[in-house]
C-alpha cells in the first residue's frame, strides 16, 4: 500500500472519498487501467470486430509453432464459467500441439491451493483461474506475471484478432494495477433478483420492488404462498453471506471503513458499528430469518440456487450468471419464460449498490511456460470461442462487448427483462466502483471475521449490535496487524 | 559353504553383514528408520514449532521472519482460541463418551452366540470403511433441512428441524456423525479383547455364584481394561484430529459454535494465510494428543507394575 495517490477528501464526511476515490487511492493494489471510459458497462473503446473473427485461430496456430509438445496445466475454481474452455480443450491441443492438463475444484479448496501453490514458487502450474477478490492478495505477493509484455509482443497476440478493447472496462479495471493486466477477464457479473412470475401474480403483486421497504412488503405478502418468499447467502465465507449483505449494508448507509484515504487519521478505521451498518445487518437477518427457508442459514451459494431451481423459493438474490442455470431446462424446474422474471436489488436510504465481480486467467510469475500459456489464454478468451461458448452453454456473463451485442446471444438470454437488469445492475456497480474492501489484499481476513458474526445474526445467536460492535473489533485487528495504522 | 551345526541363519546374516570389519546389521534395522522417522516426523514437528515463532503471512512475505512468542501470547489471551479449546472438549468428551458406551455394548452382545452374528459384524463395519470426508457429505446431504431424508421422515412425527442451524444442534450433529462413523470400530476393537479372555474364567465366577453385573463388574472391566485404555487413547486422539466433519458440515458455524482447534488452525493457516499463528494453534492439538497419550501409558505402567 505504499503508492497511495493523494486525492480530495473531505474530513466532515469522511465517506465522500470511500468509493469513488478509492480506487484511485488504493493504487499499488487495483490501480486504473490504462483504456479509458472505465465506469461500468462499457467497453474499453469502441473495437471493430475482425473481417473473419476465427482468423485468430490461424495466428495461434502460427504462433505456437516453436511451442508444440508443451503442456500448460491450469487450476480453476469449478464453475459453469471457468468449465466453459473444458469442452474444448482437445481443439486447442490439435490447433496448436500444446497439451492442456486442467485441475478443477471446489472454490474454498482451490483458493486455498492457490495461495500455497503461488506461494510456493514451485511453478507447477502455468495458468490460473483469478477472481477479483483474490486479487490483490495476488499481486501483494508478487505471485502473478505482467501480461502486457505478451499482449504487446506482435509474435504472440494480433490485438486486432484478439479485440482487447472489446473486453468491458470495469473488468480490464478489476484485474490491472498500475495500467498494467494481470488476468485476461473471462467472466463479469453482478448481482440481481429472481423472481417467480406466477407467485407473485398470484399474490397481486404488479409492481417491483425498488426499495428495501418495498421489499419487504413483497416478501411478507408472498411468503408462504405457497413458497417460502426469499433465498440469499446465509453461511460462513467471504464469498458467502457477507458478499450478499453488502449489497445491504451500503444501500442502508452503513460501511466497511470510515476513509481509504491514507492521509486521513481515519484510514481503514472500520465504521460496522454505525447505527447504518447495525441497521442493515439487522434487516439481512430478520429477512432471512422470517422469509428464507429453515436452514437458510447454511446456505451458500449452491443450495440457495438448488432451491430456486426446484421451485421452493419466490426471489433469490444472486449472481448474473445464475440466469443461464435458471433457464436451462436440465438444471431448473422454473425455466420458463412465463415463471422468471428479475428485478435490481432494492434501493436503500443511501441509493442502489449492485455489487461487480470479475474473473480472468493469470500466468503465474514463476511458471516455465509463460508463452505457451499465454497463446493458451489468448484463444480461451478469444472473442469467437467465448461466443461459442454462451451460445452452446449456459453461460452469459462473457465480458465482451460484440459478444453481448450479437442477435443469437440476445435471443438465448434475452428472456423477460433479464439482460436489461443485468445490464443495469453491472451500469450501477460501476457508478459506485463497489465492494472496495475486496481490493485489499486482506480481504479474505476481513470476510471470513465479519461473515462469522453476520451469521450469528441470522443464527439469531447474537444481536446485530453486538455482532457489529466485535465484526468492528476483528476488522480493527486485521487491519491493525497488516499495518496500515502508523498509530 | 555348509553351515556348521549349531550356527543359527541369523548368524549367518550377520557374518554376512560384517563390512570392513563392522557389523552393520544394527545401522540397517535401527538407524536407517530412525533417520526417516526423523525426516518424516522430527523435521517437520521442528519446522512447526519454528513457524510458530515467526510472522509469516503468505502474501505479505516471502519467508517468515523470526517474531517470538507473538503467535502464542495473541493465542493464550484470544476468547476465540479458548472457545474452539472448549469446542474441540466438548466434541472429544461427548463423541468418545457416546462411542465407548454403545461400542462396548454392541462387543458383549456380538461376543455372545446370537444369530447372524457375522452379518452383523459385517454390517457395523461399514461406516468405519467409509472415508470421513465421503461420511461428511453423505450427512451434509440427509441433514438438509428442506430436502434431507431424515427431516424427510421427522416431518411425519412433527421433528423436523435445521440440525445445523443452531451452536448446541450443530455441535451435536457433528458428535452424532463421529459416533456413527466409530462406534464400530471401538465395538471390533473391544470384542477383539473381550475374545481373548477364557471361558474358563466367567465359568469360574458363576460357579462362585456371581450374576451377570457382578460379572461385569469384577471379571469383564479388569480383564479388559489394557484394550479399553488403548481403544479410548486411540479414539481421545483421532477425535482430537477432528476436521473433514466440521469443513463439509458447518464451516465452524454457526458463527464459531462449532471451531474446534484443528478447524481454527487451518481458518487461520490457509484461510488468512497466517502461517504462523496457524502453527501455533495446530501445536495445542498436537501437545493435547501427546499429553493424553502419556496419560494413557503412564496408567498402563501402573496397571503393569500391579500385576
Amino acid at each position: 500500500m505504499s503508492e497511495h495517490r493523494s486525492a480530495p477528501r473531505s474530513e466532515q464526511n469522511p465517506r465522500e472519498v470511500s468509493r469513488r476515490e478509492a480506487l484511485k487511492l488504493i493504487g499499488s493494489t487495483v490501480a486504473v487501467a490504462a483504456a479509458g471510459g472505465l465506469t461500468g458497462y462499457t467497453p474499453a473503446r469502441a473495437a471493430t470486430a475482425p473481417a473473419k473473427p476465427e482468423a485468430i485461430f490461424d495466428f495461434i496456430a502460427e504462433a505456437a509453432k516453436p511451442y508444440r509438445g508443451a503442456q500448460v496445466t491450469y487450476m480453476a475454481v469449478n464453475s459453469a464459467q471457468s468449465q466453459d474452455v473444458a469442452p474444448y480443450l482437445g481443439e486447442f491441443e490439435k490447433l496448436t500441439g500444446i497439451k492442456v492438463r486442467a485441475e478443477y475444484g471446489g472454490e474454498s479448496e482451490t483458493l486455498t491451493k492457490m495461495d500455497l501453490e503461488l506461494s510456493s514458487g514451485a511453478g507447477a502450474y502455468d495458468v490460473m483461474h483469478v477472481l477479483s477478490q483474490s486479487f490483490a492478495r495476488y499481486l501483494r505477493g508478487g505471485w502473478l506475471a505482467p501480461l502486457n509484455p505478451y499482449v504487446e509482443n506482435p509474435k504472440l497476440t494480433d490485438k486486432k484478432l484478439w479485440m482487447y478493447d472489446d473486453f468491458y472496462a470495469s473488468t480490464i479495471k478489476q484485474l490491472s494495477s498500475g495500467g498494467t493486466l494481470y488476468a485476461a477477464p473471462f467472466f463479469i457479473a453482478t448481482q440481481i433478483m429472481y423472481y417467480r412470475k406466477d407467485v407473485f401474480a398470484k399474490n397481486g403483486i404488479t409492481k417491483m420492488p425498488d426499495t428495501f421497504d418495498d421489499f419487504w412488503k413483497v416478501c411478507e405478502a408472498i411468503d408462504g404462498k405457497p413458497l417460502k418468499a426469499l433465498a440469499t447467502r446465509g453461511s460462513r465465507g467471504p464469498t458467502m453471506n457477507v458478499w450478499n449483505w453488502t449489497a445491504w449494508l451500503y444501500a442502508f448507509g452503513g460501511e466497511y471503513f470510515k476513509s481509504y484515504d491514507p492521509k486521513s487519521p481515519n484510514y481503514l478505521r472500520p465504521m460496522l458499528d454505525d447505527p447504518k451498518s447495525i441497521q442493515s445487518a439487522d434487516f439481512y437477518a430478520r429477512a432471512m430469518q422470517k422469509f428464507c427457508p429453515e436452514g437458510a442459514v447454511n446456505w451458500g451459494w449452491q443450495e440457495s440456487s438448488r432451491a430456486f431451481k426446484q421451485g421452493q423459493v419466490a426471489i433469490i438474490q444472486e449472481g448474473s450468471p445464475f440466469g443461464g442455470q435458471f433457464m436451462d431446462p436440465k438444471q431448473s424446474q422454473v425455466a420458463d419464460e412465463k415463471l422468471l422474471g428479475c428485478f435490481l436489488i432494492p434501493k436503500g436510504p443511501n441509493g442502489r449498490h449492485s455489487p461487480s465481480a470479475s474473473h480472468g486467467w493469470a500466468i503465474p510469475k514463476d511458471s516455465k511456460k509463460k508463452e505457451a500459456a499465454w497463446l493458451f489464454i489468448t484463444w480461451a478468451t478469444a472473442p469467437a470461442r467465448q461466443y461459442r461458448s454462451t451460445i452452446e452453454q449456459p453461460n452469459p456473463m462473457i465480458p465482451r462487448d460484440s459478444v453481448w451485442k450479437r442477435e443469437d446471444y440476445k435471443k438465448k438470454y434475452g428472456w423477460g427483462n433479464y439482460i436489461e437488469t443485468v445490464n443495469a445492475g453491472l451500469q450501477n456497480a460501476g457508478e459506485w466502483d463497489h465492494y472496495l474492501p475486496e481490493m485489499l489484499p486482506e480481504y479474505n481476513d476481513m470476510g471470513n471475521e465479519v461473515s462469522r458474526l453476520l451469521q450469528e445474526v441470522i443464527g439469531g445467536q447474537k444481536k446485530a449490535d453486538q455482532a457489529m460492535k466485535e465484526a468492528n473489533e476483528a476488522v480493527a485487528a486485521v487491519i491493525k496487524q497488516a499495518g496500515y495504522y502508523k498509530s | 559353504m555348509r553351515r556348521p551345526r549349531g550356527q543359527s541363519r541369523i548368524a549367518v546374516t550377520s557374518e554376512r553383514s560384517v563390512v570392513f570389519g563392522r557389523n552393520l546389521e544394527r545401522p540397517l534395522y535401527l538407524y536407517i528408520p530412525l533417520a526417516v522417522l526423523f525426516l518424516i516426523n522430527i523435521v517437520p514437528l521442528l519446522y512447526t514449532v519454528y513457524l510458530s515463532l515467526t510472522n509469516w503471512v503468505l502474501f505479505r512475505q516471502r519467508t517468515p521472519t523470526f517474531a517470538g512468542l507473538v503467535n502464542w501470547a495473541e493465542m493464550l489471551t484470544s476468547g476465540r482460541f479458548w472457545h474452539s479449546v472448549q469446542v474441540e472438549l466438548v466434541f472429544v468428551a461427548g463423541s468418545v463418551a457416546i462411542e465407548f458406551s454403545l461400542g462396548f455394548g454392541m462387543a458383549l452382545l456380538l461376543n455372545r452366540e446370537i444369530r447372524l452374528r457375522e452379518f452383523f459384524r459385517s454390517i457395523f463395519m461399514f461406516p468405519m470403511v467409509l472415508p470421513p470426508i465421503i461420511a461428511a457429505f453423505l450427512w451434509r446431504f440427509m441433514l438438509q433441512a428442506d430436502i434431507g431424508v431424515i427431516n424427510y421422515y421427522l416431518r411425519f412425527v412433527g421433528l423436523n428441524r435445521a440440525f445445523l442451524a443452531t451452536g448446541p444442534s450443530a455441535l451435536a450433529t457433528l458428535i452424532l456423525v463421529d459416533v456413527w462413523q466409530y462406534t464400530p470400530f471401538v465395538a471390533l476393537l473391544l470384542l477383539a479383547g473381550l475374545q481373548h479372555i477364557s471361558r474358563e474364567v466367567f465359568q469360574a465366577a458363576e460357579v462362585d455364584g456371581a450374576g451377570p453385573v457382578q460379572i461385569f463388574r469384577y471379571v469383564t472391566v479388569p480383564l479388559m481394561t489394557p484394550t479399553i485404555l488403548i481403544v479410548l487413547l486411540l479414539r481421545i486422539i483421532d477425535a482430537l484430529k477432528v476436521f473433514p466433519t466440521i469443513y463439509v458440515l458447518t464451516r465452524g458455524g454457526p458463527g464459531i459454535a462449532t471451531e474446534a482447534l484443528n478447524y481454527l488452525a487451518f481458518l487461520m493457516a490457509f484461510e488468512q494465510s497466517r502461517m504462523g499463528y496457524g502453527a501455533a494453534l495446530s501445536l495445542v492439538v498436537m501437545i493435547l494428543s501427546v499429553a493424553i497419550a502419556i496419560v494413557f501409558v503412564a496408567t498402563r505402567r501402573r496397571m503393569a507394575g500391579w500385576d
